[in-house]
C-alpha cells in the first residue's frame, strides 16, 4: 500500500464516483448494514418524506404495520386526508425526534400533553396531530376519547415492530414554554390560537436531538432488544423559518444538523441504519433535476430513484420486478444482495460507476416485469406546509 | 297495452324471478325480459353511449362466460332503446363494504364495539360520498328520457347473519340501522341527481337492527337453476321478499 487511498474502490474518489457518474444515476451511495426482510413488522414515522418509505415497503409485500386501518378498497386519496394509511398509526407527520419521544412516554402514561385540544370556528382539533381531522370534531371530549384509541394503536405499534423507520425532518418546532410539550404544527395554523406568552419557538441542536433519539433508543431496546432502526433526513428545504435567519441558511442549519444526528446515530449504533434519500434527491451530480419548480418539493422522479435504490438494496425479488423507467434512466443495478456487512476501508468495489451501471441497467429495460417503484404511482405526500406558512414572508 | 320491462341484475335477480313466477300471472300487460350474470361477469358488461348493454369488445370475457350469458339471456347485446323499462337489480358492484368497513371501525355516535379503528363522522361522511360515488351507475345511464329506468337497491344481508357466525365470527349490528339508512338515503339522493330513479328496500322487509328480516332470506333459490342457496346463505332473498319488491316496481311503472 503506497497510501491510504490506493486500495480504495472507486467510490471512495469523488472523480468516478460523482464526476463521471451519469447525472441520473444515483450510484452506489447506499450498502446496507443489515437485512430488511417481508418478514419485519415495521413501524414507519416521521415528516413527510416517510409517507413514501411505508407506501414503498407496502406496496413491495413489506410487513408494514398498519394499527388503524381501513379496507382496501377505501382509496388512498380519502384515506390519506384523514391520516389513514400514512404511517403505522394515524399519527400524522412527526418531524421531531422530541415529538416521536413525546409521544413514545404519552402512550405508557408517562407524559401530560399541555393544550391538547385546540379550537378553530367552534370545531375542535388534536393538538399532537390537527391535520387528521381537517374539518375537526365536534367536542373537546371527543377530541379525547379519540386520541386515547388512538394511544393504543401506537402503543401497539411501539410494542409490536422490528423495525422502526424514521425520517427526522425539522429542528425547528413551537413548544409550550411552561411545560416543553411540543407540537408538530405551529398554534395559530391549523388550529389553536397562537399567544407567545404560551408558546415558544425552539430550534433543537444536535446534542438536543440526538440525546432524543438514543432515550427513544434505549427504551425501545428494552421491550424488544432485536429491535432495528432506519433513520432518514427529508430532503425537503424549509418551506419558512421562524429562526430569524434566512430560510436557505435556516435550511442548512436544519439538514446538516439532523443528517449529523443520522451519521453519528449510524456509527454509534449497529442496529441503527441510515438510508442516504437525502443524498440521493439533494446530490449535486443530479443538477435539482429531483426537485420541482419551487425548487423544494421533491419530483416523483426522485421519490422512485430514493425508494428503488432502497427496495433493490433490500429485496432482490422486489429490484428484479422493477423496470429501470421505474425509477428513471441509469437506475442502480438490481443484484445487489439483500444486505451486506459494513465495508471496511480498503475492501475492494463491487459497485459499477459511471456509464458502466447506466447501460447495464438500461440492458434490463425489456425485462421488467412489473413496477414496484413507478414515478406515475408516487402520490403527493401529505405535508402540514401550513405549519410554517403562517411565518413565511 | 304492453311494457317491456328489462331486468339487469346478478345472482339477487333471483328473488325477482321467483317473485315474478307467483305474481306475473296477474300482470299480463308485462313483457319481462332478464339479462342475468354472476358479479365477475357483470362487472365487465358495459353500456354505449347509444343504450346497447352487454358483452363489447372491451368486455374481455371468455368463449364460456359469453356462452353462458346467451344461454342466461338469449343474447350477448341488447338494446335498452327497445324496453319501455328497466330495472337495475342487485348491481352494486362492492355490496359488502359497509360490513367489511364496519368490521374494521367504529364510528362516533353510531357503533363503538372496540374495532381497531375510530371514524369521526367527518371521516365516516368522506368514506360514505366515496362509496356512493363508486356504485353510482355510470355516465351513459344517467339522465335517460325513456326509457325508465329505475335502480333496485340491493338488500341488505339478512338478520341470519348474526346466528351464522361467519368467518367464526360473530356479528354485532349495533348501528346498523342508521348506518344503512344513510347510506340508502345518500345513494338515492346521488342517483336522482343523476337522473336515475332509485328504489330503497321495502321498510317492512328491513329489521329494527338495520338486516333484512330473516323470514325473506330462508329458502332463496339460485335465478338459473332453481337450487336452494346454502343455509348458511344470508346475502340472498326469497320470492317473497322478489314480491314485495315487484310491488313497488308496479306502483312506480304502472
Amino acid at each position: 500500500m503506497t497510501n491510504p487511498y490506493s486500495d480504495l474502490p472507486a467510490r471512495a474518489f469523488w472523480r468516478s464516483g460523482v464526476t463521471l457518474r451519469d447525472a441520473l444515476d444515483p450510484g452506489d451511495l447506499y450498502q446496507p448494514k443489515f437485512a430488511i426482510t417481508r418478514d419485519m413488522r415495521v413501524m414507519t414515522a416521521g415528516s413527510c418524506f416517510a409517507q413514501h418509505v411505508g407506501r414503498t415497503l407496502r406496496k413491495a409485500g413489506f410487513n408494514v404495520l398498519d394499527n388503524e386501518p381501513l379496507p382496501d378498497t377505501v382509496p388512498d386519496a380519502v384515506a390519506n386526508r384523514f391520516g389513514y394509511r400514512l404511517y403505522s398509526a394515524r399519527y400524522g407527520n412527526i418531524y421531531t425526534v422530541r415529538q416521536l419521544m413525546q409521544l413514545f412516554r404519552e402512550c405508557r402514561g408517562r407524559a401530560e400533553i399541555a393544550l391538547p385540544v385546540w379550537e378553530k370556528d367552534g370545531r375542535f382539533f388534536d393538538s399532537q396531530r390537527p391535520s387528521v381531522e381537517p374539518d375537526g370534531l365536534d367536542s373537546p371530549e371527543l377530541v379525547h376519547e379519540h386520541r386515547e384509541k388512538h394511544l393504543l394503536a401506537v402503543r401497539r405499534a411501539f410494542n409490536r415492530c422490528d423495525l422502526m423507520v424514521f425520517t427526522l425532518g425539522l429542528t425547528e418546532a413551537w413548544i409550550h414554554r411552561e411545560t416543553g410539550t411540543v407540537y408538530p404544527t405551529a398554534p395559530g395554523t391549523i388550529a389553536g390560537t397562537f399567544d407567545p406568552e404560551v408558546f415558544a419557538f425552539k430550534n433543537y441542536t444536535f446534542e438536543e436531538i440526538i440525546r432524543d433519539f438514543r432515550t427513544f433508543r434505549a427504551a425501545m431496546k428494552r421491550r424488544n432488544p432485536d429491535l432495528k432502526f432506519l433513520v432518514t433526513t427529508s430532503p425537503v428545504p424549509l418551506t419558512a423559518t421562524a429562526s430569524g435567519q434566512h430560510v436557505e441558511v435556516a435550511t442548512a442549519y436544519s439538514k446538516a444538523t439532523l443528517r449529523s444526528v443520522c451519521g453519528a446515530l449510524y456509527q454509534e449504533f449497529d442496529d441503527v441504519e441510515y438510508f442516504p434519500s437525502y443524498e440521493v434527491i439533494t446530490s449535486a451530480n443530479n443538477r435539482m433535476a429531483y426537485f420541482e419548480a419551487n425548487k423544494r418539493s421533491v419530483s416523483p422522479e426522485g421519490v422512485a430513484k430514493a425508494m428503488h435504490m432502497f427496495l433493490a438494496a433490500h429485496d432482490e425479488e422486489a429490484a428484479a420486478a422493477i423496470a429501470p423507467e421505474a425509477a428513471g434512466e441509469g437506475a442502480a443495478p438490481a443484484e445487489k444482495p439483500a444486505a451486506r456487512p459494513r465495508r471496511k476501508a480498503g475492501e475492494a468495489a463491487r459497485t459499477r460507476v459511471g456509464k458502466a451501471a447506466g447501460k447495464k441497467a438500461a440492458g434490463r429495460k425489456a425485462g421488467g416485469k412489473k413496477q414496484l417503484v413507478n414515478a406515475e404511482d408516487i402520490q403527493d405526500e401529505i405535508c402540514e406546509d401550513v405549519l410554517l406558512e403562517a411565518f413565511s414572508k | 297495452m304492453t311494457k317491456k320491462v328489462t331486468l339487469i341484475g346478478s345472482s339477487h335477480a333471483g328473488a325477482m324471478k321467483y317473485g315474478w313466477d307467483e305474481i306475473g300471472a296477474d300482470h299480463p300487460g308485462i313483457d319481462l325480459t332478464y339479462v342475468v350474470s354472476p358479479r365477475d361477469v357483470l362487472t365487465r358488461l358495459s353500456l354505449t353511449k347509444t343504450r346497447v348493454y352487454g358483452a363489447h369488445r372491451d368486455s374481455g370475457l371468455s368463449k364460456q362466460q359469453r356462452k353462458a350469458l346467451e344461454a342466461r339471456s338469449g343474447g350477448t347485446r341488447f338494446d335498452l332503446k327497445e324496453a319501455d323499462v328497466v330495472l337495475l337489480v342487485g348491481t352494486n358492484p362492492d355490496p359488502a363494504f359497509l360490513r367489511h368497513l364496519l368490521g374494521q371501525a367504529d364510528v362516533d355516535g353510531l357503533r363503538a364495539l372496540g374495532a381497531p379503528t375510530r371514524l369521526s363522522r367527518p371521516a365516516f361522511d368522506a368514506i360514505l360520498d366515496d362509496y356512493t360515488a363508486r356504485i353510482l351507475p355510470t355516465a351513459n345511464w344517467r339522465n335517460w328520457d325513456s326509457p325508465q329506468l329505475i335502480y333496485v337497491d340491493t338488500p341488505r344481508r339478512s338478520e341470519m347473519v348474526l346466528e351464522v357466525a361467519e368467518m367464526n365470527r360473530p356479528e354485532n349490528p349495533e348501528g346498523y340501522a342508521a348506518i344503512f339508512d344513510m347510506a340508502s338515503d345518500r345513494l338515492g339522493a346521488a342517483l336522482e341527481a343523476a337522473g336515475i330513479a332509485y328504489l330503497a328496500q321495502p321498510r317492512d322487509t328491513i329489521a329494527e337492527n338495520g338486516l333484512s328480516k330473516a323470514e325473506f332470506n330462508v329458502g332463496s333459490s339460485r335465478f338459473q337453476s332453481g337450487r336452494s342457496h346454502s343455509e348458511r346463505d344470508t346475502t340472498h332473498m326469497n320470492g317473497a321478499y322478489g314480491v314485495r319488491v315487484w310491488q313497488d316496481i308496479l306502483a312506480r311503472i304502472a
